[in-house]
């Protein structure tokens, strides 16, 4: 009976050195936390980032009813930011790597582009007639 | 703004252009299509070590001289930004920029997942 739990947390591992590999390529954790726009949507994956857990234990420490939770979820996993697994009757959610990439794709991608855009935008007004 | 977004960047300008300038930048196409989207080889300019995304973008709506909104899709994804302009009171424009990744849309060839029983 061991052998899957340390399984899980060598796989734990594994999702969080790749998550912070990730979050140091371009950014600091905080930036990217700050940049998911919803408060508690950004909580619930910040403590998901700590390990896979099932909505009660998510739960705990949250003014959140279930359904809230469940909806919160929800979002997260359209969003590809997390995913889920059934374990007999228990649902583990954790952060999708894959997901969290993307969006720093993104982030990076546009952190680069509106500087240059604007120095542009900056130019083209000096063109402009009145 | 109900709709939700994964991420968003927001970022802040002075520009020393006044408001009516800077709208017109902001908005008329050809102006637009000047430093926003800036069709490769035009400028005589290439720019080679930017590899910067192919966007197209659209205009969703626009409040005159204060706030006008476009959506941007790239490669992989749909975002929303949003330049919001006021009078800095020494003549010039401060220049505000929200830009919203769009909640999912990258993902929306691929069949939703089962939504879980709460």
């Amino acid at each position: 009976m061991d052998l899957p739990s340390v399984m899980l947390a060598n796989r734990n591992l594994q999702l969080a050195n790749h998550i912070s590999l990730c979050l140091c390529v371009c950014m600091s954790e905080t930036e990217f936390f700050k940049a998911l726009a919803d408060p508690t949507r950004r909580a619930v994956f910040e403590r998901l980032a700590d390990g896979e857990m099932n909505a009660t234990d998510l739960r705990q420490g949250f003014a959140l009813s279930q359904p809230a939770m469940s909806q919160h979820l929800a979002v997260l996993r359209t969003a590809g930011l997390i995913a889920e697994q059934k374990h007999g009757r228990n649902v583990l959610y954790r952060i999708n790597p894959d997901g969290v990439a993307r969006i720093h794709r993104w982030l990076s991608r546009y952190n680069a582009f509106w500087p240059g855009r604007v120095d542009d935008l900056k130019q083209l007004l000096k063109e402009m007639d009145q | 703004m109900t709709h939700k977004t994964d991420a968003s960047i927001k970022l802040t300008y002075e520009l020393d252009a006044a408001p009516s300038k800077v709208w017109r930048a902001l908005t008329l196409p050809e102006y637009v299509s000047r430093w926003l989207k800036r069709p490769t080889g035009k400028s005589g300019v290439p720019e080679e070590n930017t590899p910067e995304p192919s966007i197209e973008i659209h205009l969703i709506s626009a409040d005159p001289h204060t706030r006008v909104r476009y959506s941007m899709k790239d490669n992989d994804a749909v975002s929303y930004v949003t330049f919001q302009i006021g009078a800095n009171g020494r003549g010039g424009t401060t220049f505000s920029i929200v830009h919203e990744l769009a909640m999912s849309v990258a993902n929306n060839n691929r069949p939703q997942p089962r939504r879980a029983a709460a």
